[in-house]
């Protein structure tokens, strides 16, 4: 089934885990991303943006604003650190390591990989969704998963392609 | 009733008559009289100075008492001991079982550890440390000593609290690329540990300045500055 950004996240918004921007400024942040990065933004980015996430339980977004009177704030460093990794980032984990979505051009469903700030190459660490909605969906209870000790793997009740990320393995793979 | 007082009895007619008989025959002396007051302090005199002469009689019996208590003491030792050999080290749970399920082994073993689980973990950790978390204050928890290089202090749990510091992200990246810069003069060698401390060290001063601190919190530190 196909699970398209704006169900995950009015799903998450149901049940209080996701915090809506005010201000709609979707249309000018994607005309602008395409301007800066010379392609378009992949849909799932673009309904990332139009469905003004800003919040997911404690992880804040990683989105770039408007404001008249200042211009842009843009997560520039961490654009610039995925930029070579052709990825854009979405989240910060809470460590110091980031979430990105693939920008590898051709992709219908990219994915979303971890990409750890110790790491010697800055390249995507592990695979932490197979596409952006699922994403959400694992990052809004991963916390819970793990105060509760579920068991290793439960991401793939919610995210059954998570093993088949063309890039990087789940993080049971690699750890 | 003593023989004395029987004899009494049976050599007098009467028990009234007998015991009249007895309190004439004897009649303690006052307590506060300085005669009787002398006597006792003689007593006491005496009796000590009898105790400390046979003191070494006490050997015995308290060496029968004291010998459960030693076999137990060394026992409470070396099972410190044995619990100090395999002082639990991170290690993650490996797949299909529980994630709570950690892994204990010895002191001897190689650090293995989950990233994603030990972050996860070192957030849970600073939060419940602090009573709020690091993102709520718009920070992100650092491990001053990398966890790239937690296997060089197998004993030293990465998520100890003193090593896990609340950053605002540029203080973050301010020392992730001080790390970076660290890691790039190695030029793939894996340090030593005088040269991790010495880099920890180093970056903490950068950083330390940026540490997000929060009020109120439980801290060691707090309570020593008391």
């Amino acid at each position: 089934m196909v699970l398209t950004v704006f169900e995950a996240a009015s799903q998450l918004e149901k049940k209080g885990l996701l915090v809506r921007a005010k201000y709609d400024q979707s249309e000018k942040i994607i005309s602008h991303l395409n301007d800066l990065m010379g392609q378009n933004v992949p849909d799932d980015l673009a309904d990332f943006y139009r469905a003004r996430i800003q919040k997911v339980n404690f992880f804040r977004a990683l989105v770039p604003s408007w404001n008249p009177y200042v211009g842009w704030t843009m997560p520039q460093d961490e654009i610039e650190l995925l930029k070579p990794h052709d990825a854009m980032p979405l989240f910060y984990d809470g460590c110091g390591s980031i979430y990105g979505l693939d920008l590898t051009p051709g992709l219908s469903t990219p994915s979303v990989y971890l990409f750890d700030h110790e790491s010697a190459d800055g390249g995507p660490t592990h695979a932490a969704g197979s596409s952006l909605a699922r994403f959400l969906l694992l990052l809004a209870i991963q916390e819970r998963a793990f105060e509760e000790g579920w068991p290793v793997r439960w991401e793939l009740q919610i995210d059954p392609d998570l093993g088949s990320c063309s890039r990087a393995p789940p993080h049971w793979a690699v750890d | 009733m003593s023989r004395r007082i029987r004899d009494l009895a049976e050599s007098n007619a009467s028990s009234a008559s007998a015991i009249a008989g007895f309190q004439n025959y004897y009649r303690p002396p006052p307590d506060d009289s300085p005669a009787f007051q002398k006597a006792k302090a003689n007593f006491k005199r005496g009796t000590d100075e009898l105790a400390f002469q046979n003191r070494w009689m006490a050997a015995p019996v308290l060496a029968a008492a004291a010998l459960p208590l030693a076999t137990e003491s060394a026992g409470l030792f070396a099972a410190r001991g044995v619990a100090k050999a395999v002082e639990p080290v991170l290690v993650a749970p490996e797949a299909g079982t529980l994630v709570d399920e950690v892994v204990v082994v010895g002191r001897r073993a190689p650090l293995r550890f989950s990233k994603s689980w030990i972050w996860e973990l070192a957030r849970n950790r600073w939060h419940r440390a602090n009573g709020v978390r690091a993102s709520e204050l718009d920070a992100q928890v650092h491990h001053s000593d990398p966890l790239e290089w937690a296997h060089l202090k197998p004993n030293a749990d990465p998520n100890r609290l003193a090593n896990l510091w609340a950053l605002p992200k540029e203080g973050h990246q301010i020392a992730n690329r001080a790390w970076a810069a660290f890691r790039r003069e190695l030029n793939g060698r894996t340090p030593t540990q005088a040269e991790l401390m010495r880099a920890k060290l180093d970056i903490d001063r950068l950083v330390e300045s940026c540490v997000v601190r929060c009020v109120g919190a439980r801290s060691n530190a707090a309570n020593e500055q008391k």
